[in-house]
């Protein structure tokens, strides 16, 4: 069996290469990343991150959200690495991680869209409560002034998400946080700005 | 070296793993633990004064036998549904329990016995079972978090009704009103109210 080679101690490298089929080579990486390999590791994840380009392409039809929703599966799958079983294919146990993150980025994303109404409202809001149309730059100050006030951890998160437009895995990666954590520091952004421009009514 | 970040990130991150537990582990420690406090906690409460004549009666031992089945069989659902991959026999199994505890319902109708309570005065079972799978309930969820759920509703609702069943096998040796419409009533009546809640936050509690 292929967890048994792994422990006896053979090549690594010998056993990959001999190994025809995918299943066999990404049990064999799996099973040496869970004794802490990184070379095995790294070559796992590129290997899933190419094998998941084609596959998310097609399931969410070229969707922006494909770069997010890989690496949320290769999180996923170093987050449930250490369940996986030598002795079981490997496959199934991937495809259930996938099927997994699809769904809850689906549903993640469909919780974003409803706040993002809100926060076209609170837009809307604005600009009547200033009277008439704002001009751009007369928004940009006011929010540009109302950023420079926020927390800087909370000001760079929306910075990032809003005005440079990257993903929350991105800005994660940028501000060297969680990516709950960023999300955390965006929301609180949201709501304090909220709260500046439209007081507590919401 | 890899040229994504993000990659290299997670493999920076890498760390050598314990194996899973596996299922007799798993079924063991929820069993001495949980065993262990339903039975201080009945304990506490005081044993039901007829239990030495209830233990001769068939329809109660074979009650205990059912819900003590039960229990043993939802912890080893419950660790199988923590393991991301195919459950062939999921369909079957869960039929098992459902019909396991259709059983139990049928056979507590069967009770013949007049009330010992008026219907309303018999919530404080219901607190009492609720309770008592308070900490059984407590180690699954533990449990289930080191896992890697991908069926995070069915993961809870499994863990919850397998902590009421160890619950309520325990209610039946505290409490003496064996009455159909009682035990019907106060015995079963969380199994719906804890089953919602797991469905409901399933999603939130076990999400990784």
């Amino acid at each position: 069996m292929v967890g048994s080679g792994i422990q006896a101690g053979f090549s690594l490298e010998k056993m990959v290469n001999a190994s025809s089929d995918r299943e066999t080579r990404w049990t064999i990486l799996l099973l040496a990343a869970q004794q802490a390999d990184e070379d095995a590791y790294r070559r796992l994840l590129e290997e899933l991150k190419t094998y998941l380009r084609p596959l998310l392409n097609q399931k969410l039809r070229g969707s922006h959200h494909v770069d997010d929703v890989t690496q949320e599966i290769l999180i996923g799958v170093h987050r449930a690495r250490h369940t996986f079983d030598g002795t079981r294919p490997f496959m199934p146990w991937f495809h259930a991680i996938v099927r997994y993150k699809l769904i809850d980025t689906f549903r993640q994303n469909r919780r974003l869209q409803d706040h993002e109404i809100i926060d076209t409202d609170a837009i809307e809001q604005y600009s009547e409560t200033f009277g008439g149309e704002p001009t751009k730059e007369g928004l940009d100050e006011a929010v540009l002034e109302a950023l420079s006030r926020l927390p800087p951890k909370q000001r760079r998160a929306v910075e990032l998400l809003k005005m440079e437009g990257k993903s929350v895995k991105e800005a994660a990666v940028e501000m060297k946080m969680s990516e709950s954590a960023v999300k955390v520091s965006a929301h609180r952004a949201y709501e304090a700005l909220r709260k500046r421009f439209l007081g507590d009514k919401k | 070296m890899n040229d994504d970040p993000r990659i290299e990130m997670l493999v920076q991150d890498l760390r050598k793993v314990k194996p899973y537990h596996g299922r007799w582990p798993w079924l063991g420690t929820v069993l001495v633990f949980g065993i262990i406090f339903c039975a201080l906690f009945s304990s506490l409460v005081g044993w039901r004064h007829d239990l030495a004549s209830a233990l001769r009666d068939s329809v109660f031992m074979l009650e205990l036998l059912l819900l003590s089945g039960l229990f043993g069989f939802g912890t080893v659902l419950v660790r199988r549904s923590s393991v991301p991959g195919p459950w062939p026999t999921q369909r079957r199994d869960l039929l098992i329990v459902t019909l396991g505890f259709v059983l139990l319902g049928g056979l507590f109708g069967s009770h013949s016995a007049a009330p010992a309570h008026t219907p309303l005065a018999g919530w404080p079972c219901l607190v009492l079972i609720l309770a008592n799978s308070a900490l059984p309930m407590l180690l699954s969820v533990l449990m289930l978090r080191a896992g890697a759920s991908t069926q995070a509703r069915l993961s809870l609702g499994l863990a919850a009704v397998t902590s009421l069943g160890l619950a309520i096998g325990f209610q039946h040796v505290i409490c003496y009103d064996s009455s159909a419409s009682h035990l019907l009533m106060w015995h079963l009546a969380a199994l719906p109210f804890v089953l919602g809640l797991a469905c409901l936050s399933g999603h939130r509690v076990l999400r990784w």
